[in-house]
């Protein structure tokens, strides 16, 4: 059957959240520096942008979002043709944030799905789960942010579930 | 031989190690027909070993002769019945004399080995192969500490024959050459270096996915390349085996390397023939070139350098490693300088100069403010711990004994990258002389080999005075630990205000950061004679230059870096950073006008550094009482710093330096205490002496067991008491205090090992050194090259060391001299030097602003020297500081016990027995570090702000956000504009009284941090 994951408030959060953390999860021990703080800072800051267009969106809709959208994928843009050399590891960086975010999204979206069902009576188990809907955050980011964006709008993830006996 | 025999065994690996054998028996026992017929007469034409196991078999001395000649007869006639023999030996017989055994019995066993392995079936043969490298591996340390370097190399030679496991053949080879090179047997060292060449490409080939393991191989394969010609007649089979090597690895700079290193013959001459040899060039280390030919030949030798040092180094990766600025060496490890320096002007040219320049600003300052008090008060500790772990000593059974089983050698080398891949040899019992005396010592003032190899005592009996003495070693190292967690949020914060906020192109006074920063670009004035007015304002124009490229980073970097800081890394900077800044505020406030934050950084690292002094508590508190005290002491010197007077803000903001700070207030230069070295020397002497007393004399205090009984508080009691009559060891703690000294007057920036060449007639060494890992431009590696002109002296001993180091590449170190008269002469601070080693030799030339000056005076090379080559007791006193081993030690010895005995007495001290229990665990596993950290963050902040810290208390500025990403960019950037000064914002007059960012920005002659509360001052 296909059902539909919603985007909760909170898994939205926690997704947003999983996403600016990314760069947070290895602790710095004693006097230390991060390494190339500078150009994750900068990736910060596009991620921002991309944060903020994604609020937009989940709050006010993908048209209420477009001048935000607009911005973050022209800051997420610039950002990597001003990286010279090292324009290939800013991309992915990008891409690694908005895989993140997706993940945990579809995380919460499959939490949402019944273990079990009862139809006429009779007790249905899940047998799988399937996210319905092709999600593609790879390549270029405009496209892995006009994903996100729509994804967020919509407020929903489509997921396949089968049940069966036993 | 047995021919199933000969069919299963390396003979000639076999016959070599028999002939070695037989030549050193020959040496030591003169084994000649006479020694033989004194051998049949001793086993009165029976079996000699029949006369010999009767008295060796309990124990009963043996003369040494007759274990010697029995050991000679038998391998004499191995093959007829001589194996068989060897089995039948004492392993370890008692020698009735009292010569040196060890070579004899690392002999002997080595002739077992080869016993096992000669009668070895299929399934053991692998095994017993090993196991006989081994005992070669130790009979080539024995003979190397006998001077018999030669036949060293060859049991080196032998061990790496027989080990199947490559790793262990690498050590071997790299021993080998070693030794022969020692030996002046540049032809053995050489075939060596061919061995250590194949031994790492089969472990690189074994590991395809491990990089290091492949440079680490073709580097080897580079040096064995470089003296192939030192092999003598064998040379074409060992071109033989090197083009192997390269095939193997297959790759094309490897197999150009043995082809430049196998000379075309001379009577080919076409133009393929002249470029060979013109480019062999890099494959010899001593060139005979007059200066035109050597002019001509740099180009060549140089165009081949990048290609090889592409294969021979691993690009860094920024995510495998942490730059970290250690307490133990007061030192930061860039991961981008590791096998590169900046040199000339080559920071002009580096790639990720955005990140780099703030990295080593930023780690310079946590390095200059561990100078002060905070230092003081660390080195003091360490000392302490070493004393007090020396203390432990008297508590493991006959020490002298196993001690002095342990042989020593002050020529020991064994610190290599793979020795760590063979099981413990002999060579590990090496050990340097230690100066001075002590308990521990030996008749001739030294410690013993087992001491030199680590001062962690081997705890067997539980008595109460030993753990009254094993609480009193941890006590020290957790301290430390506990006041650099403490300090830490503090001093990331002013690390990274200064990082941030001061700008070096600003105003007349620099910081020792900056002089550091400045000297990172080489300045050579090509004619001296110009005067000192044109001189000079060279020297300016070349500072100003630099410093004006960091003011350009600061204005596109600065921001992004703060928002990592204060977002994503918000623990770790956040809450030092906002204490800083209110710090700063607070002065703003009292001198009622905005000073900028390039003066405000440069009085917060002085303060830092040398008003620290009175902040940290009683040393001797024991760190029940220690750790809250060290945090109230923190909070309660940050709050003084923010209430600084205004007579007190003026002078340290006008003042070039000499000022301190005590009790919160500045004392100016009329009072100043004189911090000349005497003083330093008397207060770091009562600091060691608080440490040393922890729980020691009849005061102590009993509570910091709280569920102790009576019975258990009167043993901590009594053991507290006997600790009394306890003496300090100050030759260590004086011996820590030197070199912890010349460890905090240089720091090294950068590093690498290169390949050089040495020509001879010029005494001119040619370095090539690896500048950037990322150029600007081409995104790779730059290199520069230089010709170093020697005197004759120091060329002379360089080329001596080549011959004893063959293989070996030259170390190249750029250091930051902070002292405060650079080079001992000048009062400037943070110049740089450069240093060039080999073995023993070292070349120190000056760097940075004063480059033209050339060699550094003697005083500075022994102050290098020092540095770059801690000698062993620093290393295992380092080791010891970091606690890990000792706490596990002390951890497992208590869980061993299962009584705890005084005076053959049981005695119920549970409590006191899971109190240290626990402190062990905690320096061993360090399991709460990250949380003192943060109470000691979040106790910084309430201490300024009081309640008003709450919200940013609980999860930092991005709590501040309201969920809107954009406010959180807008926040960093308003930080830190009013960093600089305070300044109007639309933005936040804009926004609501209640908005949670009044929390932390306020008005203040325009938008800054808020300042200390008013209410807590």
């Amino acid at each position: 059957m296909i059902t539909y994951g919603i985007v909760t408030r909170q898994g939205f959060e926690e997704a947003l959240a999983a996403a600016s953390s990314l760069d947070s999860s290895e602790s710095l021990v004693g006097l230390a520096a991060p390494l190339d703080a500078t150009w994750l800072g900068r990736i910060s800051e596009t991620w921002d942008a991309i944060e903020n267009a994604l609020r937009q969106a989940y709050e006010w809709g993908r048209d209420a979002a477009s001048e935000a959208v607009r911005k973050a994928v022209a800051d997420a843009e610039a950002l990597v043709r001003s990286a010279g050399h090292r324009a290939r590891d800013v991309h992915e960086a990008m891409l690694e944030r908005a895989q993140r975010y997706l993940a945990v999204l579809i995380r919460n979206a499959l939490d949402q799905v019944q273990a079990a069902i009862i139809v006429g009576g009779t007790h249905l188990a899940l047998s799988s789960v399937v996210v319905a809907q092709r999600i593609s955050v790879h390549g270029s980011l405009k496209a892995a942010v006009t994903e996100l964006v729509a994804i967020a709008a919509d407020g929903e993830i489509t997921v396949s579930a089968s049940y069966g006996q036993g | 031989m047995d021919a199933a025999q000969a069919e299963r065994l390396p003979e000639k690996v076999f016959n070599d190690a028999l002939l070695l054998l037989l030549e050193v028996l020959d040496l030591d026992a003169r084994l000649d027909d006479a020694a033989f017929a004194e051998m049949d007469e001793y086993g009165q034409g029976g079996d000699p070993v029949d006369r010999l196991l009767p008295e060796s078999g309990a124990g009963e001395p043996v003369p040494r002769s007759v274990v010697l000649g029995a050991m000679g007869l038998f391998a004499t006639r191995w093959f007829e019945g001589g194996a068989i023999q060897v089995y039948r030996l004492p392993a370890r017989p008692v020698f009735a004399d009292d010569a040196d055994q060890q070579p004899d019995q690392a002999m002997l066993a080595s002739l077992s080995a080869l016993c096992d392995l000669w009668f070895s079936d299929d399934e053991e043969r692998a095994q017993c192969r090993d196991d006989a490298a081994c005992a070669f591996l130790a009979f080539g340390a024995a003979l190397r500490r006998r001077k018999r370097l030669y036949e060293a190399a060859r049991a080196y030679a032998v061990a790496h024959n027989l080990a199947q496991s490559a790793a262990r053949r690498a050590v071997a080879a790299r021993r080998g050459a070693r030794a022969a090179a020692a030996g002046d047997a540049p032809d053995l060292a050489a075939q060596h270096l061919v061995g250590l060449a194949r031994g790492l490409a089969d472990v690189a080939l074994a590991a395809p996915a491990d990089r290091s393991a492949r440079a680490a191989a073709l580097t080897a394969l580079e040096g064995a390349a470089r003296h192939l010609r030192d092999v003598g007649n064998d040379r074409e089979e060992a071109e033989g085996r090197l083009a192997v090597v390269a095939e193997a690895l297959d790759d094309n700079i490897a197999r150009a390397l043995v082809w430049l290193a196998s000379d075309p013959p001379d009577e080919v001459d076409d133009d393929r023939a002249r470029m060979r040899r013109a480019m062999s060039l890099y494959t010899r280390p001593v060139w005979e070139l007059d200066e035109q030919d050597l002019a001509a030949a740099l180009p060549f030798v140089m165009s081949f350098v990048p290609d090889v040092e592409l294969v021979t180094g691993v690009p860094p990766d920024d995510k495998d490693v942490q730059l970290e600025t250690s307490w133990t060496t007061g030192t930061f490890d860039h991961p981008r300088y590791r096998q590169a320096i900046p040199h000339g002007r080559t920071l002009f040219r580096e790639g990720r100069l955005e990140s780099i320049l703030f990295e080593v600003v930023h780690e310079t300052t946590h390095v200059v403010c561990m100078l002060g008090g905070l230092g003081a008060a660390a080195m003091a500790m360490r000392a302490a711990a070493l004393e007090l772990e020396a203390t432990l000593w008297a508590h493991v059974p006959d020490w002298r004994e196993v001690a002095g089983n342990e042989t020593d050698d002050p020529d020991s080398d064994t610190d290599d990258d793979t020795d760590h891949v063979v099981d413990a040899t002999d060579d590990d019992l090496e050990g340097d002389p230690v100066d001075g005396r002590a308990a521990n010592t030996d008749e001739d003032g030294q410690l013993p080999g087992r001491l030199r190899r680590s001062l962690v005592a081997p705890l067997a009996k539980h008595t109460a005075l030993a753990l009254a003495q094993a609480e009193q070693a941890l006590e020290p190292v957790r301290g430390l630990r506990v006041l650099q967690r403490v300090w830490t949020p503090w001093l990331e914060g002013v690390a990274a205000f200064m990082e941030l906020t001061s700008d070096p192109s600003e105003g007349d006074v620099s910081s020792l950061i900056g002089d550091v920063f400045a000297n990172l670009v080489d300045v050579y004035i090509g004619d001296v004679s110009v005067g000192v007015d044109a001189v000079d304002a060279e020297l300016t124009r070349n500072r100003a230059q630099i410093e004006q490229l960091y003011a350009d980073l600061l204005a596109t970097s600065a921001r992004p870096r703060l928002r990592h800081y204060l977002g994503t890394r918000w623990w770790k900077y956040g809450p030092g950073y906002l204490a800083v800044r209110a710090v700063v505020a607070s002065w703003r406030r009292t001198l009622s006008r905005p000073i900028s934050g390039t003066d405000a950084a440069r009085v917060l690292l002085h303060l830092t550094r040398f008003g620290t002094h009175d902040a940290v508590p009683d040393l001797g508190l024991g760190v029940h009482r220690f750790l809250p005290e060290a945090q109230s002491a923190m909070v309660s010197w940050v709050r003084r710093a923010a209430r600084m007077s205004r007579a007190d803000l003026e002078y340290a903001l006008a003042s070039d330096g000499d000022w301190g700070w005590r009790g919160g207030r500045v004392l100016t230069q009329g009072d100043v205490e004189p911090d000349d070295a005497e003083n330093t020397e008397e207060r770091y002497h009562a600091q060691v002496r608080r440490a040393w007393s922890v729980h020691r004399g009849h005061e102590v205090d009993l509570d910091r067991v709280p569920d102790a009984d009576d019975t258990c508080r009167h043993i901590m009691s009594v053991a507290a008491k006997a600790l009394a009559h306890g003496r300090q060891i100050t030759w260590l703690s004086d011996s820590v205090g030197d070199q912890l000294d010349v460890q905090s007057r240089l720091l090294p920036i950068g590093s690498l090992r290169t390949p050089f060449w040495f020509n001879r007639p010029t005494n001119t060494l040619v370095v090539p050194l690896r500048t950037t890992e990322m150029d600007k431009d081409h995104g790779g590696p730059g290199f520069d090259m230089e010709g170093l002109p020697l005197d004759p002296e120091s060329a002379k001993e360089l080329a001596n060391q080549i011959s004893r180091h063959p293989g070996e590449r030259l170390e190249v170190t750029r250091l930051a001299d902070l002292s405060p008269d650079a080079l001992r002469t000048i009062p400037l601070p943070g110049l740089n030097v450069i240093a060039y080693r080999l073995g023993d030799w070292l070349h120190v030339r000056a760097a940075g602003l004063i480059a033209t000056w050339g060699a550094a005076p003697p005083d500075v090379v022994a102050d290098v020297r020092t540095r770059l080559v801690p000698n062993r007791q620093r290393r295992i006193e380092a080791e010891l500081c970091e606690g890990v081993v000792a706490a596990g030690r002390t951890a497992s010895w208590i869980e061993d016990a299962d009584e705890w005995q005084q005076s053959g007495l049981d005695i119920p001290i549970g409590p006191w027995v899971r109190q240290v229990h626990r402190l062990a665990e905690l320096v061993r596993d360090r399991s709460d570090e990250e949380e003192l950290e943060r109470a000691a963050g979040a106790a910084l902040l309430t201490g300024l702000w009081g309640d008003a810290a709450e919200t940013i208390g609980q999860g930092g500025i991005a709590l501040l956000t309201l969920g809107e990403a954009p406010r959180l960019g807008r926040l960093v950037e308003v930080l830190l504009s009013s960093s600089v000064a305070p300044r109007p914002s639309p933005w936040l007059e804009g926004l609501a009284h209640d908005d949670p960012i009044n929390a932390i920005l306020v008005e203040n002659g325009g938008w800054d941090v808020r300042p200390l509360k008013e209410e807590l001052t």
